[in-house]
């Protein structure tokens, strides 16, 4: 499911995002990751941009960059169409620098 | 990678000290308060989009704080965005800064942070400063700064830079690094993957074998270059560092690939994982929601039909008060105005300097000044937007109409700012990232109608368009009036921008990532520092521009020609006058023959002979030949027009309406044949001409300096001005066959 396809006003978990050209670059910066909270608060009209609450900021997006975004929606988890497979994937394969935190 | 250290830093050089962080964080307002400058604020992200800088004094330590566009990350995708990596690295033209401070937001901590962490792997030493502390929802959400600096690594102070607090500490924190007395950075943070650290060591050697002057941050450039793949930062890096670079790093980003690290992905999850860990041992509550304001204001404003109708209304009522306001005071402006050339006369004998005095200046310079409340209403309302939040929140709501043109959200307050004046305007662009966007709205800003031409306007709508009110009141025809063709340009706009769009700027779609902040107060302070700097420019502008066409259209105006016996008969003429005898054949006569006299010099001069010349070309659009030279005369500043009409309306008139102003002298003024020459079709043409021209050589300057080519400033000049001849052409043939 992705994050264009969410109703406003639901919480969801973000599985993936595609990678594509710098345009998900710049909604990873901004936050956009796997495993993060994303909760959809409106929809402008005429299909104009959503307006999302991740990491604590407003952020406006257009639905074509929400669907670079894969979500799973909190209530239920047996949502398993190809995104979130992939992203699965991508979840366990992230190396984290956990020692140098740990040397503290 | 050693920190540069201070005690190089010779005596004569001030310490260079600056402002990085995400947009809308209070950097300016931080720069601000610790300067006591006014550099521009306001509650959208990208205001600031030129650095700035200020020259302090911190505990005897000279400093040079420096202001800077805001960024979310270090991975520029444009040379304008290359130029905060260049001067961390010290690769620029300019010497790399002494000392960071990175602004973060308290609100969007850990996004804020994302920045720092960045910065605090280049060279220079980096305090860690998070602003707007006051607006904490509780203190439960607040980190403690000391334990957060202990695990980042690096200084933090709070500040709340709107009340001016916090600011001694930062002074304190700043100094104690500079003296060099604070912890060497030995205790950096790795806040990526071993493997990407050691990727990154590795390339450093290729890096500062070729880059000159990088040295310290030989490092730090080749970490931005292995993240970030084909940025700017590996452009740059190619272009100096031999082949062997750009083979080693795409078989570091291969290797990287199989274990599972692509780029730029793995920086963005390695960097906000870290974040995450150590917020989570910092922060007591993750309060995730707006503030209660924020959420209140958004379901009404934001709502789809509520909220556009809001929007609508707003701009509505935006024109409709200035009109409304304005023109009480315009009038008072002007009676002064009459008070002052009344003196001159009464003071005066008839002459060549009392004419430049009272048909010159008072008349042209004048007549321009009346209309400075308009503009200060302008910019009042475009401030209070600005500084409650507003507008991030009108580019939301337009984005899918902008989108239809080829354009984003992104460009909304770039051509609203160009309602007030297009320079502002078209350096707001800055901020639109698509090169082909940015483009297309600088050379469609100047259609936006920007506050030179309200006085036009105001003007002609308010001498030749009746006053009549609508809707039971509610508008006025007048207000209607100045709304819609105020409209025009914008219209207009739309159509030309998507055929730019199609044609020499086609290719990648627009795209719109905005953060809408928390709505705040505005500051009346802001705005009304807003309102006067305006208004000073707006009236400097009349002081010396104005001022010196008004002069020279007076001399032209004025010579050549022989006045001994007009000055003569007007010295007879206030004798007359001023012994009360006004209805003999004698002053009869001398009236009519002083008239004659007049309306031959003015036609005799330079500029009647200018106006006879260029006539037939604004002929078809319903123009005489005052009309044709005040216009011409207006192609350098569109305002011009008003002080031009003022002189030759003046320097042409009746003797018995000298005093009445423009308004009256241009009702009156008939063509040859005795019809007036301001009927309504000619009116609208001419509204229309002055609507769509482009009649202002600092656009076209700003133009140049941010497309960095000649090309786009004579591009523009052009088709605008044919756009507007061939628009008033039709308006004028158009309303004269309905009217
Ligand atoms: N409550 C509160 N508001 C602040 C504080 N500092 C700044 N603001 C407000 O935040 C908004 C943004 O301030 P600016 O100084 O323009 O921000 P900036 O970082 O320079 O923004 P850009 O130039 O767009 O990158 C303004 O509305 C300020 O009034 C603060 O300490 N507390
Ligand atoms: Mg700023």
């Amino acid at each position: 499911m992705h994050l264009a396809n969410l109703n406003p006003g639901t919480k969801a978990v973000i599985t993936d995002v595609t990678a594509s050209t710098a345009g998900s670059a710049r909604l990873m910066e901004l936050g956009f990751l796997p495993g993060s909270a994303v909760t959809v608060i409106r929809r402008a009209p005429f299909g104009g941009p959503l307006l999302c609450r991740i990491r604590n900021a407003s952020i406006a997006l257009r639905q074509a960059d929400a669907g670079l975004i894969c979500v799973q929606q909190e209530s239920c988890c047996t949502h398993s169409d190809a995104c979130s497979s992939v992203a699965q994937e991508t979840m366990s394969s992230v190396v984290v620098p956990v020692a140098e935190l740990a040397a503290h | 990678m050693s920190p540069s250290s201070p005690t190089e830093n010779s005596a004569d050089r001030p310490f260079r000290v600056a402002l990085i962080g995400n947009p809308n964080t209070g950097k300016s307002t931080l720069f601000n308060a610790l300067s006591g400058m006014r550099a521009r604020t306001g509650n959208y992200p990208g205001v600031t989009v030129e650095k700035r800088s200020a020259d302090l004094t911190w505990q005897n330590l000279r400093i040079e704080l420096i202001d800077l566009p805001g960024t979310y990350s270090l991975a520029p995708r444009s040379p304008d965005e290359m130029l905060a990596v260049h001067t961390l690295a010290g690769t620029a033209d300019v010497p790399a800064p002494d000392l960071v401070i990175c602004v973060c937001s308290s609100r969007a901590l850990e996004r804020s942070l994302y920045l720092s962490t960045q910065v605090m792997e280049s060279p220079v030493p980096t305090i860690v400063c998070i602003n707007m502390w006051d607006e904490l929802a509780s203190t439960e959400a607040a980190p403690d700064p000391a334990e957060l600096g202990r695990l980042l690594g690096a200084a933090v102070v709070t500040t709340s830079a709107r009340r001016l607090q916090g600011l001694d500490e930062l002074r304190a924190a700043a100094v104690r690094i500079l003296n060099g007395s604070a912890a060497t950075a030995s205790e950096r943070q790795a806040f990526l993957s071993p493997q990407l650290q050691e990727a990154a060591a590795e390339l450093r050697m290729i890096v500062s074998r070729d880059v000159p002057h990088a040295e310290d941050a030989a490092e730090f450039l080749a970490l931005r270059a292995l993240v970030d793949p084909e940025g700017q930062v590996e452009q740059y890096l190619s272009k100096l560092c031999g082949a062997d670079f750009r083979q080693r790093l795409s078989e570091i980003r291969s290797s990287l690939e199989t274990s599972g690290q692509s780029l730029p992905r793995s920086e963005a999850v390695q960097r906000y994982g870290w974040i995450n860990r150590v917020l989570q041992q910092v922060l007591r509550t993750t309060d995730d929601s707006p503030h209660r304001l924020t959420q209140t204001l958004d379901s009404v404003l934001l709502h789809r039909v509520v909220g556009l109708a809001i929007f609508l209304a707003i701009f509505l009522l935006i024109f409709s008060t200035i009109y409304w306001f304005s023109a009480p005071l315009s009038d008072g402006v002007e009676t002064i105005l009459g008070m002052i050339s009344e003196f001159i006369l009464s003071r005066m004998a008839p002459g060549s300097f009392r004419s430049l005095l009272v048909d010159g200046v008072v008349a042209g310079t004048g007549a321009f000044l009346v209309f400075l409340p308009q503009i200060c209403l302008l910019f009042f309302f475009i401030a209070l937007l600005e500084d409650c939040g507003y507008m991030a929140r009108a580019a939301w709501l337009v984005d899918r109409l902008m989108s239809i043109a080829g354009l984003s959200g992104r460009s909304f307050l770039p051509l609203m700012s160009s309602f007030a004046c297009a320079v502002p305007g078209i350096m707001a662009t800055r901020t639109i990232e698509n090169r082909r966007e940015r483009m297309v709205t600088i050379l469609i800003a100047p259609l936006m109608s920007c506050s030179a031409r309200l006085p036009v306007y105001v003007l002609l709508i308010g001498t030749f368009v009746p006053d009549q009110s609508l809707f039971a009141g509610l508008l006025s025809l007048r207000g209607l009036t100045l709304f819609l063709i105020s409209s025009l340009g914008l219209l207009l706009a739309i159509p030309f921008a998507l055929l730019l769009r199609r044609t020499i700027f086609r290719g990648d779609s627009s795209s719109f990532l905005l953060e809408l902040p928390d709505y705040r107060l505005p500051r009346m302070r802001v705005v009304i520092q807003r309102i006067v700097e305006s208004a000073w420019d707006f009236v400097s502008n009349a002081g010396t521009l104005i001022f010196a066409t008004s002069i020279l259209i007076w001399a032209a105006g004025s010579f050549p020609g022989d006045r001994v016996e007009r000055d003569q008969l007007l010295t007879e003429y206030e004798q007359l006058e001023a012994v009360g005898d006004t209805d003999s054949a004698e002053h009869e006569r001398i009236a009519q023959r002083l008239n004659e006299l007049n309306a031959d010099l003015l036609r005799g001069s330079l500029l009647g002979q200018a106006g006879e010349l260029t006539e037939p070309l604004f002929r078809p659009l319903g123009w005489d030949w005052k009309i044709s030279v005040g216009v011409l005369s207006s192609f350098p500043a569109r305002e011009v027009i008003i002080a031009t009409l003022g002189t030759i309306y003046s320097l042409g008139s009746d003797v018995d309406e000298t005093d009445d102003g423009l308004r009256s002298a241009m009702q009156a003024s008939v063509h040859a044949d005795g019809t007036p020459v301001f009927q309504l079709p000619a009116v609208l043409s001419l509204l229309v001409f002055f609507a769509l021209c482009a009649q202002c050589v600092s656009t076209l300057v700003v133009i140049k300096r941010e497309t960095s080519s000649w090309t786009w400033p004579v591009f523009s000049f052009t088709s605008m001005t044919v756009l507007a001849w061939v628009a008033a052409f039709l308006t004028y043939r158009i309303s004269s066959l309905l009217l």
